[in-house]
């Protein structure tokens, strides 16, 4: 019905509105976080300046969708943008992402759960210690 | 093929499609083939949200020599956003996005509609292991006719655009750390419905190489269906792509 109540120029216009309202109101939608993660401290945590950052040289993430090589490139693009990581290794038959830093300055719990989301994928895990006072 | 994939932020991805038609004689209409070469460029805003920009050239041969025309059409700017994202498994995943946008009046005398018609449209995508399938429908509200109709949408009326894929992963069978590049077989359904009743349906069997930063596809589009009386009958076309992820 509506093509024959409108001009063109009418349709136009009411098309491109709805769809404004509709980015609009899916665009606030909050994002997920992690589903789980295990944190603890130890004397290595004393030399992190942030709270929740990760206190390793090492942790381990396990992260679900990544479907195609492509996935494989976002992961890697948005992990290495992160403070301190120096290099991630990435196991996709199993959803593994090995990250490894070096430094003084780590990237926290939120900042990782972020770069992946970033990448399209879901945090799973993260398998590393966390320090105390912050994360997601 | 389109999916519900989009480049995450502050990453572009730059297509390139070479397609060519070639469309059945027909005393009524004064093309027989057309070459067109797509550039596509998408930029990922923030984690659901990306936009994209198209714009077609083409070459369209009328069969006699002498009589080759060249130009650009219309430029398509899109908002793309992902709606549904459902990560079942290590490289398992179900997505869903919806995009609208506007194809801009830029087509050189031969081509493009002279008009600025808005689309909206959504895009389904599920991966299963080896296993893909994907659907998009898309909508435009046409608001203006080509002068030589050629593709669908060209001839004044609304435009409904549909496909479906289905993909299967031939090599590697398993991914390892060492990232290999991915090979799939594909079958892609492409169909155009019009609201003068215009109805034309490919079937595409073809080839996708992808690795982490480009990707390579091929296929080979036949009519399975066809009720045209606007525009030229498509006989068949082939693609080439080339994406680059950067």
């Amino acid at each position: 019905m509506l093509p024959h109540v409108l001009s063109a120029r009418g349709r136009s216009r009411l098309v491109v509105l709805a769809f404004t309202c509709l980015l609009a109101a899916c665009a606030s939608t909050p994002t997920a976080g992690p589903t789980h993660a295990t944190s603890s401290t130890d004397a290595a945590a004393d030399r992190l300046a942030s709270p929740g950052a990760v206190a390793d040289d090492h942790i381990v993430l396990v992260a679900h969708g990544m479907a195609c090589p492509k996935c494989v490139t976002n992961a890697d693009l948005q992990l290495m943008k992160l403070p301190g990581v120096a290099s991630v290794r990435i196991d996709m038959q199993h959803g593994i992402l090995d990250m490894t830093m070096t430094g003084d300055r780590r990237p926290t719990q939120a900042e990782i759960a972020k770069a992946i989301d970033d990448a399209g994928l879901t945090l799973v895990s993260v398998q590393g210690r966390i320090a105390e006072g912050g994360g997601s | 093929m389109p999916a519900a994939t989009q480049p995450s932020p502050g990453q572009w991805i730059a297509t390139e499609k070479a397609r060519y038609y070639r469309f059945e004689t027909d005393a009524a209409n004064d093309v027989r083939s057309i070459m067109a070469l797509e550039t596509t460029v998408a930029y990922g805003i923030v984690s659901r949200v990306s936009v994209q920009a198209d714009l077609p050239a083409y070459w369209k041969d009328a069969g006699t020599p002498g009589r080759t025309t060249v130009g650009i059409g219309d430029l398509a700017l899109a908002l793309k956003l992902r709606v549904l994202q459902e990560d079942l498994g290590p490289v398992d995943t179900v997505r869903a996005a919806i995009f609208g946008g506007v194809e801009l009046p830029t087509g050189t005398d031969d081509f493009g509609s002279s008009s600025t018609d808005p689309f909206v449209g959504g895009v389904f995508t599920g991966i299963f292991g080896r296993h893909g399938l994907n659907a998009a429908a898309r909508w435009t509200f046409v608001t203006g006719q080509a002068f030589d109709p050629v593709f669908a949408g060209d001839a004044g009326s609304d435009l409904l655009d549909f496909n479906a894929s289905y993909v299967h992963r031939l090599l590697p069978e398993t991914y390892t750390e060492v990232h290999e590049p991915a090979l799939y077989a594909v079958l892609d359904l492409d169909g155009t419905w019009e609201t003068n009743g215009d109805l034309e349906m490919f079937l595409a069997p073809g080839l996708l190489w992808e690795a982490q930063r480009a990707a390579l596809e091929f296929s080979v589009g036949f009519p399975i269906a066809q009720s045209v009386e606007n525009r030229p009958r498509g006989e068949w076309r082939v693609n080439f792509g080339v994406r680059l992820l950067f």
